[in-house]
């Protein structure tokens, strides 16, 4: 007998179940590959923190690519060369992101710029960090950035500024103390951004 | 308080066990108490007499809200429960959507937490198997989940 609860019929009771599941990732991969009902309740709960587990232009292009053109258009300006290849759901949309977490080092090929594009383009950015024109009440709680080099992170800490209505916690480590981050930093303070965000900012010397 | 369940058996039980559903505590907060049974024409004699059991070992616990399920572990059952939990599967799946039906959380909670492990580390064959569901993805479907999810597989 297969109880109807798998079968489709009480989207939210299976839900509840797989939200069990927390981050165990393999646990939620193999629901994902069990039917199609399965797959769809499954998607989204994998895709809420994906960036925490794995980290690379592949993966995040993967992210990326349900967008329209002129926003792909944005991202390969600054450096993504990725080719989008149609995914199968649109995990930026389909999925509440509720933590970003990126590892610079391993995304040498996006330049920090990216950021500068991203603050530009509103819907842009609300797409590849919270989806907010399409949920309206989840956003990005926790963003996190870490650097082996010595990129300059004006526009990500800029960028920032845009979500801390929603912003809990933002970690940046081993960022290059430069003076461009320097006056970001002056200019964070001078605003109430410093009131909501407890920045961590552990400098590399 | 009494119950009637979906063959006609009739509950008695006390008003604070009765409480621990949701439905059962807005029902008779609205009606008083009366004589008359409430029917429950969803929920079966012997799944009744298992949620009456749970409510009437949990009738003394702390009321707990809908909002603080955020985080929470698979794991920290404790042994009655996972007792309690012992039952084929078609009990376990009634238990659920009885649990859901009457709005009794705590036990929702449980029994979905059951599910959730019996899932736990399976591939998904595995699952399949476990719980008799049979894939519909067409081959073309299936690889391109597979692909685009795949670095779930290192853990």
């Amino acid at each position: 007998m297969t109880s109807n609860i798998f079968m489709g019929d009480m989207p939210e009771i299976m839900e509840k179940i797989l939200k069990n599941l927390n981050n165990g990732f393999y646990s939620l991969y193999s629901c994902a590959l069990v039917s199609r009902h399965w797959c769809k309740i499954s998607i989204p709960i994998l895709w809420q923190d994906p960036f925490s587990i794995k980290q690379n232009s592949l993966f995040i292009s993967q992210y990326i690519s349900p967008l329209d053109e002129s926003e792909k258009f944005v991202l390969k300006e600054y450096g993504i060369y990725e080719i989008f290849s149609k995914t199968l759901f649109d995990y930026a949309n389909g999925a509440i992101l509720h933590k970003l977490v990126l590892n610079l080092s391993n995304f040498l090929e996006i330049k920090p710029e990216i950021f500068n594009s991203l603050e530009q383009n509103d819907q842009f950015f609300s797409h590849l960090v919270l989806s907010e024109t399409t949920i309206g009440f989840n956003y990005l709680r926790t963003f996190s950035i870490s650097n082996e080099g010595s990129n300059e992170f004006y526009e990500i800490i800029s960028s920032l500024e845009k979500q801390k209505s929603s912003l809990q916690e933002v970690n940046i480590e081993n960022c290059a103390f430069s003076a461009e981050f320097e006056i970001v930093n002056f200019q964070i303070d001078a605003s109430d951004l410093v009131e909501i965000l407890p920045i961590i900012a552990a400098t590399k010397a | 308080v009494k119950l009637t369940s979906s063959e006609g058996t009739e509950f008695i039980i006390d008003r604070k066990v009765a409480e621990k559903s949701v439905l059962l505590k807005n029902m008779l907060e609205d009606v008083g108490e009366s004589d008359m049974a409430i029917p429950l024409p969803n929920v079966t004699g012997p799944i009744l007499n298992k949620v009456i059991d749970y409510c009437t070992h949990h009738r003394d616990d702390p009321f707990v809200s809908q909002e603080d399920d955020s985080k929470k572990v698979s794991d920290d059952i404790d042994d009655w429960d996972a007792e309690f939990c012992k039952v084929d599967q078609g009990t376990l799946f009634e238990l659920i959507l009885s649990a859901n039906y009457l709005d009794i959380k705590p036990l929702l909670d449980l029994t979905c937490k059951t599910v959730a492990n019996m899932i736990k580390g399976k591939t998904p064959d595995e699952i399949r198997k476990t719980f008799n569901i049979t894939n519909d993805f067409t081959p073309e479907e299936e690889e391109h989940v597979r692909k685009e999810n795949e670095w779930c597989e290192e853990r």
